[in-house]
């Protein structure tokens, strides 16, 4: 039975469409990936899931119980880091997870051990005095995390929580969620950086318009692309007829510096190589790029993710 | 200076987009000029008032010529006379010296003239009166003060006028008076030919006389150029009913209605920080967590509510150590009426943010709102400076409330339960504005 099951959700501001008939089914235990542009109705979604917006129709279910925001016991199996850095700037780390600990009917001993376990996951044990407004973008990001997972939430929403940190607290921040997934809690996770989506996510749903476009694993979604790879080489390093050669194996494109090969159907690689041998070409001139969901979007929907 | 003019080029852009902005920088000033040209247009035609202030008379004495003086307030345009009080059923009747003077206990009106039985001086000319006041607001009473001067001095000649004749038959003895008075008559009955001597003679009289040289229908100036001569025999017994023994009257009676100000100040920036909690995504997590919109607005409610009631009590203590304004023997009634107010203020706040899409409209918007409360509510000017409607719109301000609780509390010295009437109204509009909120709160643009 799936963890969190949409079925035709619909929410509009005014007369914009935010969502549109979504559905989706996320697993336990899984991090479900929603790869999608800015505007694509991510956090629209995740507003709904947490309850802090009503969905206009459909239905949203946690663990096979209709969605209420009013019932609190639903609300505790749910930790929300919102896009935003949500919290109170002027107090500390540890003042914010102590209210937030408190909000979440946390006391005494748990609520301190909470404590202590989300300023670890943040990594901020020693930098728990100091107020939030003095920390770096990183440090804010990782208790944003961190202040969601007080009360040990059975899923973690997660709406873009690497937005403008470097890669060492990006780094951080998929590890942690990792860890957190390998101890059995669901995350959904928003982004449009489909690097995110390839190394953290189970499942993934492209995303546009308010509407899903495909869903599935990563290769799966990946199997939806024209069988083709793409080759790349320096044009310096061939000569004309060589490059003229190649276009035998497929679609030829080139700019100044860089030629592209989008191999044909029929594509063998280990000709291609043979080829290459046969002509004295180093096989390392050549890069072969896998597809990426990249190039599933702009297959799906005619534009890049970040545009 | 290409970078500052680029940069004023990019404020205009900006103002330009605002349209909330634009229609309040046209209204702010508009809604100033409307509300203080009503009050002040007819300053020179009625006294400075645009509409009537009550003044309660009793004519004690009973005493035919007493009546010109009350036949004079009532012709003064601006002063609204009251000469009766409510009896059993829907009767009327008239006052006594007890209940003029419970009318103004009750606020049916602030001022109150007796003419006393005896209001004639039996140890020479001159007359005795009695005023009765609660000068809560000064302009208020510095006015009624002057109209009742004047009235006083326009009808000096009849009120004296038995006394006058009496006095001077006494100084000059019955045969000089007699012949002064035939000299008169017959110098002016040779002076205007349509007079009858015969008809003149009759009826000449030294108050007469006098009354013709001041003239009926003197005007201000000519009763305030006599006034020196006048003055002397008129004793105006004055009683102030509220006040009269505070150390800072006047700081008093002001600080009311800049404590109301102030906290409906203080109470649209707390609405600007619902905003900005919204745009920090705050609201979003404590939603997500079992947090209710209710919670979130009571606790806004509440917080701003003690916030304001502790800056209204350290404004007044501190009046009190810097300018000896009288808040220590009242600070009890003065927390609960800064309890009520600040509530009715941190209500407005709220439903400030409600109606508001941002910041900035709230911003604008409770500028408005206070400016055109203060102004109309009686925080700048009193009440009955103003046209009638507005005097009416006035009294469904908060502000109004405010400034009576206040007053009541520290001018009047009002007891707990004598404040019921305003702390009710104050409880009333903080419940219905924050309906209105709660209300808009749910359909609105805050928690979306």
């Amino acid at each position: 039975m799936p963890i969190l099951q949409a079925n035709s959700l619909c929410k509009r501001f005014g007369s914009t469409p935010a969502l549109q008939d979504l559905s989706l089914e996320i697993q336990a235990g899984s991090c479900y990936g929603l790869l999608g542009p800015n505007g694509a109705g991510k956090s629209t979604f995740m507003s709904i899931v947490s309850g802090f917006l009503t969905p206009d129709s459909g239905t949203l279910s946690l663990a096979g119980k209709q969605l209420d925001p009013n019932d609190t016991a639903q609300k505790k199996k749910i930790g929300l880091s919102p896009q935003h850095i949500a919290l109170y700037k002027e107090l500390s780390a540890e003042q914010n997870l102590k209210l937030f600990g408190k909000l979440y009917g946390l006391s005494g001993k748990t609520l301190s051990q909470q404590i202590e376990y989300a300023l670890e996951v943040a990594q901020l044990a020693d930098r728990r005095k100091p107020p939030v407004k003095e920390y770096s973008g990183g440090m804010k990001r990782r208790l944003n995390i961190a202040a969601a997972l007080m009360h040990k939430p059975q899923v973690l929403l997660c709406d873009e929580p690497t937005v403008g940190v470097d890669p060492q607290s990006r780094n951080a921040i998929f590890d942690t969620l990792l860890q957190l997934k390998s101890e059995g809690m669901t995350i959904v996770y928003s982004t449009h950086y489909m690097e995110e989506a390839e190394r953290l996510c189970d499942q993934i749903a492209i995303i546009d318009a308010g509407t899903i476009l495909r869903t599935g694993t990563l290769d799966a979604l990946l199997q939806e692309l024209p069988r083709s790879n793409l080759i790349r080489a320096r044009a310096s390093q061939l000569s004309a007829q060589r490059q003229a050669d190649l276009a035998r194996f497929g679609a030829l494109s080139r700019d100044a510096a860089t030629l592209e090969l989008q191999t044909a159907p029929d594509f063998k690689l280990s000709s291609f190589f043979h080829w290459a041998e046969e002509h004295g070409l180093d096989p390392t001139h050549f890069q072969i790029a896998r597809p990426t969901l990249e190039n599933l979007f702009l297959h799906l929907t005619g534009k890049a993710l970040r545009e | 200076m290409k970078a500052t003019l680029t940069l004023v080029r990019k404020d205009f852009t900006l103002f330009l987009k605002d349209k909330t902005a634009i229609l309040l920088t046209f209204l702010v000033p508009f809604f100033v000029i409307y509300i203080v040209g009503n009050i002040f247009s007819g300053a020179g035609d009625n006294g400075g008032l645009s509409s009537s202030i009550k003044l309660a008379v009793y004519n004690e004495s009973g005493d035919r010529n007493a009546q010109a003086l009350i036949d004079g307030l009532a012709a003064e345009k601006s002063i609204e006379l009251v000469q009766d009080t409510a009896g059993p059923g829907d009767t009327r009747i008239p006052f006594d010296r007890t209940s003029i003077r419970q009318g103004i206990v009750d606020h049916h009106y602030n001022f109150a003239l007796v003419i006393p039985e005896n209001y004639l001086k039996e140890d020479g000319i001159g007359l005795r009166l009695e005023f009765l006041s609660n000068p809560k607001n000064q302009i208020e009473a510095q006015i009624i003060n002057g109209l009742v001067q004047k009235a006083i001095f326009t009808k000096l000649p009849q009120l004296l006028s038995g006394q006058l004749d009496t006095y001077q038959r006494e100084l000059m003895g019955d045969q000089k008076y007699t012949e002064f008075m035939d000299g008169m008559a017959a110098l002016i009955a040779l002076s205007y030919e349509e007079v009858e001597y015969e008809d003149l003679r009759s009826n000449i009289s030294f108050a007469g006389l006098a009354k013709l040289l001041s003239g009926d229908d003197a005007d201000a100036e000519s009763a305030n150029g006599s006034s020196a001569f006048i003055e002397g025999i008129i004793d105006l017994d004055e009683d102030q009913v509220f006040g009269k023994e505070l150390k800072n009257p006047y700081l008093t009676r002001m600080i009311g209605g800049y404590a109301i100000m102030f906290l409906l100040f203080a109470t649209t920036g707390s609405a600007a920080s619902l905003f900005e909690e919204r745009n920090d995504g705050i609201f979003l997590r404590l939603l997500s967590m079992p947090v209710k919109r209710t919670h979130i607005l009571w606790s806004k409610f509440i917080f701003n509510t003690l916030l304001g009631v502790t800056q209204a009590l350290t404004l007044f203590i501190a009046s009190s150590f810097l300018f000896h304004v009288e808040v220590f023997p009242h600070l009890l009634n003065l927390f609960v009426v800064s309890l009520f107010a600040s509530a009715a203020c941190t209500a407005f706040g709220m439903l400030l943010a409600s109606l508001s899409r941002t910041p900035q409209q709230a911003q604008g918007f409770g500028t408005l709102l206070i400016i055109s409360m203060s102004a109309m509510g009686g925080a700048w000017f009193p009440l009955s400076m103003m046209p009638e409607p507005m005097q009416l719109i006035g009294k469904f301000t908060l502000v109004y409330w405010g400034v009576e609780s206040y007053l009541g509390a520290l001018w009047e010295e009002s007891g707990l339960l004598g404040l019921i009437p305003e702390l009710s109204v104050l409880a009333g509009i903080a419940i219905g504005l924050n309906l209105i909120s709660s209300w808009r709160f749910k359909t609105g643009d805050l928690f979306r």
